[in-house]
């Protein structure tokens, strides 16, 4: 019996045997009209921000490695998990106004193209916002508070896209504008052994 | 006067020569025997002549300086000095028996006589009869002299001694021929009725007991004898040398007589049936007048004896159990080896190759070389290994980096970006193991270690952000991607050698 003791406080530490890759810093850019064409109108009063005449947009991360829920990994099983830290959102360019009428805007993931996270139970989920009374006003761009969701359950296996919405209020720059959708995320895909 | 003529003559045939030669003597002490001490023979005629040259006083001076006139001289200076002469005076006899009369004189040129001499109480100064004292064999300085029976069947007797040096100094005396020391002698039933005059006087002589030398013994094994030494040396002699033992708790001493080995040493064997606890004893010893006892340690304060069980004592120091007693070993080891040379072989660590440093007998310091697949780098630790058992256990403490290592040979990846990152990968790591070590510490052993290691490795964003870049799906996406981290803690093993040399 003191054997098998000495024995399990032996092997006690291989309890703890992990491989993990972290990276804090996970940028992606995105550019909402697909190019330089400015395809949001000006002075628009601001709701549901449909993009090319579309609800939502597409971010479309690629094959990426490691951007699974999950996967095996010899005897172990690799998690990962991709926490938004935050968005912004960027003029590209200065002649389409500023965002300085904008009160409110946040940034959701939709489970379908055509989902309007307005509607009741519409099941979106709030990634990250931005409130102008409480962040103060925006100029030429617009940043957005993450609320720490892990956007790898978001993000389709055979996709490997996610679909994005942004619901507003107040008033859009002055002309028409486009603009740069950034999301600051943190990657950390731990395989814990056995 | 015919009494007188008569005590004479019955002393003189009693005594036949000696107790002639005793009267020349008393009369003239001349040339001493250099083996016995006592004078030459000198004739009558010569003592007559003596006599008759010289007055009173002048007589008693030729006396005294004779033996110097008439013999050589002695072999040591003459030190001026009459013998030092003390007598335990004897004041009752019994009559028709033997009268013991005893005195110690000692000169440092020799003594010659005593001379005793004895009358019947009552005669003139003409009547002693003169009787040579013989030496004791056993205690130099002591003289001693039977008064024959023929002359103590009287009431009383009156004697007195004189005892002169070989150079002529003296006499000294007990008593003198004018006021001589008064014998009573009774008849033997008085003395039978009165026990408090004995029958035979026995004049004790001085002496002391012996010295005793005795290196104390304070432990002894059990069922095994005890022999117990001791140096006894007495100027009169050494008699009744025991040893005196019993268990300890006990009340009573047993006796064990100690036995002459030769010299002044004497020696005693306590048998191994008694040596079942432990003993305590001393050692006491009289001179053959028992005077004494002398002792070395004491009946309330005898030494103590310690028994042992035969076990610890018959193993010595290599007992391979305590880590102090291996400390002691291994430092005292005057093949202590302190730099040797390490090679050794595992999983995921690889190989390598250490310089040993051993600058505490149970520390070891290691650095060197590491080499496995991804590539070279190097490590450095400790190793504690607190024995120095045939099979030693260790704790190992490592740490090292390996540098610009090359990934790609664990991983099937055709992506060129991928393998441009995994191909210049280096790590650092740290390992703690638990081994046995089979040999000497001091030579050669062999080892397994078995334990966990930490890997901790940092992947460069850019050549993150460019395989994101090449996987990216959206051409209106663009990543950037900062420095990754990538650590692991995974069990390892390994197994190599050590060969210390110096």
């Amino acid at each position: 019996m003191r054997n098998l003791k000495i024995i399990a406080l032996l092997l006690l530490p291989l309890l703890g045997c992990f491989a993990q890759i972290e990276d804090q810093s996970v940028a992606l850019s995105h550019n909402l009209c697909g190019g330089a064409t400015n395809c949001m109108p000006g002075a628009l009063p601001l709701g549901l921000i449909q993009i090319s005449g579309q609800n939502t947009f597409t971010v479309n991360f690629g094959d990426q490695p490691l951007l699974q829920p999950s996967s095996s990994l010899g005897p172990a099983t690799l998690n990962t998990s991709l926490i938004l830290n935050g968005a912004g959102v960027r003029l590209q360019s200065s002649a389409s106004g500023d965002f300085k009428n904008v009160a409110t805007i946040s940034l959701l993931a939709a489970p379908a193209a055509t989902t309007d996270c307005s509607a009741s139970g519409s099941n979106c989920t709030l990634l990250a916002d931005y409130d102008r009374n409480r962040d103060g006003t925006a100029d030429q761009s617009i940043a957005l508070r993450g609320h720490d969701v892990d956007l790898i359950s978001y993000i389709s296996t055979t996709s490997h896209s996610v679909q994005l919405q942004f619901q507003a209020t107040g008033t859009g720059p002055g002309n028409t504008w486009n603009a740069d959708v950034s999301m600051d995320m943190a990657l950390k895909a731990r395989a814990n052994f056995p | 006067m015919h009494l007188r003529k008569l005590f004479v003559v019955a002393a003189a045939s009693l005594c036949v020569g000696a107790g002639a030669m005793a009267q020349t003597d008393a009369a003239t002490p001349a040339q001493p025997d250099a083996s016995t001490g006592a004078p030459a023979k000198p004739s009558k005629k010569k003592k007559k002549n003596g006599r008759k040259k010289s007055s009173k006083k002048s007589s008693r001076k030729k006396k005294s300086s004779a033996p110097a006139a008439a013999a050589p001289a002695p072999e040591v200076p003459d030190d001026g000095e009459p013998p030092q002469l003390t007598h335990q005076l004897v004041a009752a006899g019994v009559r028709g028996k033997p009268l013991t009369i005893a005195a110690h004189a000692i000169d440092a040129n020799g003594v010659f006589g005593p001379i005793l001499s004895v009358r019947k109480k009552g005669l003139g100064a003409g009547g002693y009869v003169p009787i040579k004292m013989a030496p004791s064999k056993i205690v130099p300085g002591d003289y001693s002299v039977d008064v024959p029976a023929a002359l103590t069947n009287v009431d009383a007797l009156e004697y007195y001694i004189e005892a002169w040096d070989i150079a002529g100094n003296g006499p000294a005396r007990a008593g003198s021929a004018d006021q001589p020391i008064a014998v009573t002698l009774d008849e033997e039933k008085k003395v039978a009725a009165t026990p408090a005059i004995p029958t035979t006087v026995t004049i004790k002589p001085k002496g002391a007991p012996p010295a005793i030398t005795h290196a104390a013994l304070t432990q002894a094994l059990k069922g095994k004898p005890v022999e117990i030494n001791a140096r006894l040396v007495g100027d009169t002699g050494v008699q009744g040398a025991v040893v005196m033992f019993r268990h300890a708790g006990d009340k009573e001493y047993k006796t064990l007589p100690m036995g002459n080995i030769g010299g002044d040493d004497y020696t005693a064997t306590i048998p191994a049936a008694m040596t079942t606890s432990d003993l305590e004893y001393y050692v006491e010893a009289f001179d053959q007048y028992g005077n004494g006892p002398a002792r070395s340690g004491a009946p309330n304060v005898p030494y103590a004896l310690r028994i042992m069980d035969p076990a610890p004592a018959a193993v010595p120091a290599p007992a391979p159990v305590a880590l102090g007693a291996q400390k002691r070993t291994l430092d005292e080891e005057p093949e202590r080896t302190i730099i040797g040379l390490g090679i050794d072989g595992g999983a995921p660590g690889g190989g390598g190759v250490t310089l040993l440093v051993r600058p505490l007998w149970w520390l070891r310091l290691n650095g060197g070389l590491a080499y496995n697949a991804i590539g070279f780098g190097y490590r450095g630790g400790i190793t504690l290994a607190p024995a120095d058992w045939a099979v030693t256990p260790t704790l190992n403490l490592d740490a090292g980096r390996y540098l610009s290592g090359d990934m790609t040979k664990f991983v099937t990846i055709s992506d060129p970006t991928e393998r441009a990152m995994l191909s210049k990968t280096t790590y650092t790591f740290a390992t703690a193991q638990l081994g046995l070590e089979f040999g000497s510490q001091r030579r050669f052993s062999f080892y397994l270690r078995g334990g966990v290691t930490y890997v901790f490795s940092t992947l460069s964003g850019a050549d993150i952000t460019a395989i994101a870049a090449a996987h990216n799906g959206d051409p209106n996406n663009t990543f950037t991607v900062g420095d990754a981290k990538v650590s692991a803690i995974a069990p390892c093993a390994s197994l190599g050698f050590n060969i210390f040399v110096y």
